[in-house]
């Protein structure tokens, strides 16, 4: 069991008790962070890793696909969508007003076609931004509570979210992988962040 | 040794590349930027008077008369949106190709294309007369039920460029996320809650960063379909015209390689400043730099063999309307821009098989300006002379440029820049997220390599004596 403060809250935030909500470890160097996530691993523990880069070579090896999230079904939604509302506005407004031009179909489908496409396009990334943005959880008002800014510059952040009868474990993981720096994480239930100080 | 280790910043670090890359963000502008960016300014605000003119007195202003209807107005359209497609091209296409240099180029194409997107759809607008009718273009339920002509390629076009507007400012948007959580994280007070709304709330963590990945990749895709096709639709605004020298099937794809051409070199023109400027040069180096002019030797060969393509297929079809656009073309009244047109985009290009001209950045500016005027007259003459030597001799005519259509020509230019320059103060010109990503990649080459004893490499400070050739077969 860790021996660390229980509340570690400023002054100007309220009085609300904070909750315990896990263990974040820093790291400088990625391999760290390989051998902290096969230690949590072998351990069944639950993490969540902050990367200052997106890459997906370290996003493999934790075992996260990105081939496999849900991206793709929302953009092919949004493709058919697009293609099937295009298709209704072109054949419905020039039914609507059936204007003959150059000797030409009131319904042409060639010409169609291009519009047809554009939307295709337009529906289908606008739909995988918004797939994006319900599958990440943004926008989100509150950080997540173990974020620190240097895991935006260069170092490598593993939060093991756990009660505090696992806190030891988790703790004794992240110093095993050779954590710089090692904090417990709390918040209030506001999702603002308690500012937690380095681990003795 | 690999790409990766070639290309990344050698003296920085992660730390130290973020902090170099948003220092001109963060910090107060410079001199040489302050008035850059003012001439520029300046020059747009000479665009927009001239426009106000025109809308005042009408279009007789401008030199647009029978039977040249589409001059000027219409050449920047079609420069601009030009421009706008080969700056997305170039970063989704590197990005595909996982090419290790397009952190370089980027943010500068896909911030290039925004602005240069609005600034030609303006010229639609300008070349309208009655520029507050455009909405008319737009499908919107009105007591008369009319509708847009789906079967007009200038509506399709509309449609293709709103289209390619919105698209692209989703991948510049999305794509900025991590360099926009990034400045919160350093910015303080009215800053830090800006760049905290527009990050929304990016933390780097698992869930953001998967899903991001598979969006950035399917986006990419989506960019490059989307690019060919606005360039495309464009070509159709000439190509389904009866015009002798616009009626080709060549156009779509002969007008995407001059797009790929003229963005390449537009990058150029607007990075070298930037470099400069911002103190760049650890990462826009000058191999950055001769790899664009190596695509800029590809660009031109396909322009130059398309423009070979189009007199061939003149001559070899026979037709005498379509023999003889082509040949007032090189011999008549515009000859002279087309002459010019031949030099810039043609020959000049050539000179980076040199290496010395791929690796001079004095040079390599002065060539990547005159290819952009290369490309701007290629548009004039084969919009204008098409129109002027039509099919009828007794129904040719001249068009004179007019100081009107100079002035909103020079506001289109100086409004782009200006926009681009100011927008570079407000995010990095760099993508951050991926210059580390670069750095990370090299520094797990560099282990990698030193694991097989091959870093720091033979012979090189610091590395071991050359390795000996492997023994010859049967010694």
């Amino acid at each position: 069991m860790p021996q660390w403060p229980a509340t570690l809250m400023h002054d100007d935030q309220p009085a609300v008790a904070p909750v315990f909500r896990g263990v974040l470890g820093s790291f400088a160097d990625e391999e760290q962070l390989r051998a902290a996530h096969a230690l949590a691993d072998a351990a069944h523990l639950g993490f969540e890793v902050f990367m200052p880069v997106a890459d997906e070579e370290l996003l493999r090896h934790l075992r996260f696909r990105t081939e496999k999230n849900g991206v793709r079904f929302w953009t092919l939604f949004g493709a058919i969508g697009g293609f099937v509302s295009a298709m209704a506005l072109t054949v419905w407004t020039q039914r609507n007003w059936p204007l003959v031009v150059g000797g030409k179909p009131i319904v042409s489908w060639p010409p169609f076609i291009q519009p047809m496409f554009e939307w295709v396009v337009l529906f289908a990334s606008l739909f995988c931004a918004g797939g994006f943005l319900l599958l990440s959880g943004l926008p989100n008002l509150h950080l997540h509570p173990a974020y620190r800014p240097e895991f935006g510059v260069d170092h490598f952040g593993m939060f093991i979210p756990c009660g505090l009868s696992e806190a030891g474990m988790a703790r004794t993981i992240l110093a095993q992988a050779q954590a710089e720096a090692i904090f417990p994480i709390y918040d209030h239930g506001l999702g603002r962040l308690a500012e937690p100080t380095q681990a003795p | 040794m690999s790409l990766a280790s070639e290309l990344a910043p050698a003296d920085h670090d992660l730390r130290t590349a973020s902090a170099t890359v948003l220092r001109p963000v963060e910090s107060w502008p410079g001199f040489r930027y302050l008035a850059g960016t003012t001439a520029v300014g300046l020059v747009a605000i000479l665009g927009f008077i001239c426009w106000g003119w025109q809308m005042y007195i009408g279009m007789g202003v401008s030199g647009l008369m029978w039977p040249v209807m589409w001059g000027a107005y219409i050449t920047n359209y079609v420069f601009w949106i030009a421009i706008a497609m080969s700056g997305t091209f170039l970063s989704a296409a590197l990005y595909l190709f996982r090419a290790r240099f397009r952190s370089a180029f980027s943010r500068a194409a896909e911030t290039m294309t925004i602005w240069s997107i609005l600034s030609a759809g303006l010229f639609p607008l300008i070349h309208l007369g009655r520029s507050w009718r455009a909405y008319w273009i737009l499908p919107y339920p009105n007591q008369r039920r009319l509708w847009p002509n789906f079967r007009s390629s200038l509506v399709l076009d509309s449609y293709a460029i709103t289209t390619y507007l919105a698209v692209s400012l989703v991948f510049w948007y999305i794509g900025m996320l991590p360099d926009l959580a990034e400045l919160r994280d350093r910015a303080t007070g009215w800053r830090r809650t800006l760049y905290g709304i527009a990050s929304l709330g990016w933390t780097g963590s698992i869930r953001d960063t998967s899903p991001f990945l598979k969006l950035y990749i399917l986006l990419a895709g989506l960019e490059l379909a989307l690019v060919f096709s606005v360039h495309t639709t464009v070509a159709w605004d000439f190509s389904t015209a009866l015009i002798p020298g616009w009626h080709e099937e060549i156009f779509p794809p002969y007008f995407v390689a001059g797009a790929v051409f003229s963005g390449l070199a537009m990058i150029l023109t607007l990075i070298i400043p930037i470099r400069e400027w911002f103190h760049l040069h650890d990462f826009i180096t000058v191999d950055h730099l001769e790899k664009v002019c190596q695509l800029i030797i590809v660009a031109s060969s396909v322009l130059t063999f398309s423009y070979a393509t189009e007199y061939f297929i003149a001559w070899y079809s026979a037709d005498t309307y379509e023999r003889s656009a082509y040949w007032m073309r090189a011999f008549g009244r515009y000859s002279h821009p087309f002459w010019m047109t031949v030099a810039f985009n043609c020959a000049l290009p050539l000179l980076f098989f040199w290496r010395r001209f791929r690796r001079s950045i004095p040079l390599m500016f002065i060539m990547s300006i005159l290819m952009n005027v290369g490309m701007w007259l290629e548009r004039f003459v084969f919009i204008v002379t098409s129109l002027a030597y039509s099919f009828d001799p007794a129904a040719w005519g001249i068009y004179h440029v007019t100081w009107i259509e100079i002035g909103i020509t020079a506001g289109g230019f100086g409004g782009f820049l200006a926009l681009f320059l100011l927008s570079l103060k407000v995010i990095p010109a760099l993508p951050t997220a991926e210059v580390r990503r670069d750095i990370l990649e090299a520094r797990r080459q560099r282990q990698a390599l030193a694991a097989v004893g091959l870093w720091p490499p033979p012979g090189s400070a610091g590395g071991g004596q050359p390795l000996a050739p492997p023994p010859a077969a049967g010694s």
